[in-house]
């Protein structure tokens, strides 16, 4: 039996788009997760707290 | 819409800065918001501070030579859902260059070509940060002169630094006078030519659930689009160019309602049609 399929190209396209967004989405929750899980990663973070002088010009 | 995106992006404002209690005791914000990424580009050096900046953060990491997980996680997550959505809602920086435009008669309209000139940028800085091991971009960000480094100068933190100002102080703060004029003059100048958060949310607007559609075959292309955007392109010939900031101004304007505003799809966002024979003019 042929199977008869036509899907509009509107729908191919908005199914491309939900996949890839998904595959983004999903690397991000690994990303985050892992950062996560690395303790020490998490304290360098918060060297965000020291005063950045290269932001205000100050070498 | 514009109404609310202009009490969103003043909402923003006051709460990615909303460390208030720099103005009993001075000093830098250390708290734990700290380690909580603002969803735009916001200095975190400024006194006012209370979340990171992700270009920053991005940055600390390929600096150390360390992989950016978290923040990479998190910018690629937003960018994603939303696309460059939060640079025309969130961002503080492109608030403030959208009011100074409003200021003064003299215009200039770039090319959108120019836009590009963000990811040669990037595609520059990137490696520079990894060789140096600094972060290299902050020492030209106009936004760390303009919310980290004048009220850094300006505080009573100034004693303990004026000794440090040296020639790159002066060099950036030329780089915000420059930009300040640009801004007056060019529409979101910074955001469509040297932002690198920009470049990079700009790439997943082409992948982001949140998406924008034209319908090409009623358009009629008179630019009305074009006049309004931030960003200055016109959206009927690219809905999802990299530097659509979805602000949704073209839907507004749009006099034949042909532009839409998807999520995973579905419309959310249209500019409702007035059926024909009702009269919208009031009573004469």
């Amino acid at each position: 039996m042929k199977l008869n399929i036509h899907a509009s190209p509107f729908i191919i396209t908005i199914m491309k788009r939900l996949l890839a967004a998904l595959a983004l989405i999903l690397f991000s929750f690994y990303l985050i997760t892992t950062g996560k899980k690395h303790e020490d990663h998490i304290e360098t973070e918060f060297n965000a707290n020291l005063l950045c002088l290269s932001c205000i010009g100050i070498e | 819409m514009n109404r609310i995106r202009r009490i969103i992006q003043t909402l923003s404002l006051l709460l990615i800065n909303s460390n208030y209690a720099v103005l009993q005791k001075f000093g830098i914000y250390q708290g734990k918001f700290k380690q909580f990424f603002a969803p735009a580009l916001n200095c975190y050096a400024c006194p006012l501070a209370r979340f990171a900046c992700p270009i920053g953060t991005l940055q600390h990491f390929i600096a150390i030579r360390q992989v950016p997980y978290y923040v990479g996680g998190f910018i690629l997550g937003l960018g994603g859902i939303l696309g460059r959505l939060p640079c025309g809602f969130f961002c503080p920086f492109g608030f403030i260059q959208e009011l100074l435009y409003k200021i003064g008669s003299f215009k200039i309209r770039i090319g959108k070509n120019y836009g590009y000139l963000k990811y040669i940028l990037l595609v520059i800085i990137i490696p520079w940060v990894y060789l140096s091991g600094e972060p290299m971009f902050c020492k030209f960000c106009p936004a760390g002169t303009l919310e980290g480094g004048i009220p850094v100068m300006l505080s009573p933190m100034r004693n303990d630094l004026i000794s440090l100002i040296g020639w790159h102080f002066y060099f950036k703060l030329g780089i915000l006078i420059f930009f300040i004029m640009l801004f007056m003059a060019v529409k979101r100048p910074f955001c469509r030519f040297a932002c690198p958060l920009g470049a990079i949310w700009g790439l997943t607007n082409r992948a982001s659930l949140l998406s924008m559609k034209v319908d090409t075959l009623r358009c009629s292309k008179c630019d009305e689009c074009r006049e309004v955007c931030p960003m200055d392109i016109r959206i009927y010939e690219d809905p999802n160019h990299f530097d659509c900031i979805r602000c949704f101004k073209c839907i507004d304007v749009c006099p034949e309602n042909v532009i839409t505003a998807s999520f995973m799809g579905i419309p959310v966002l249209k500019k409702e049609k007035i059926p024909k024979g009702v009269i919208t003019g009031g009573i004469k």
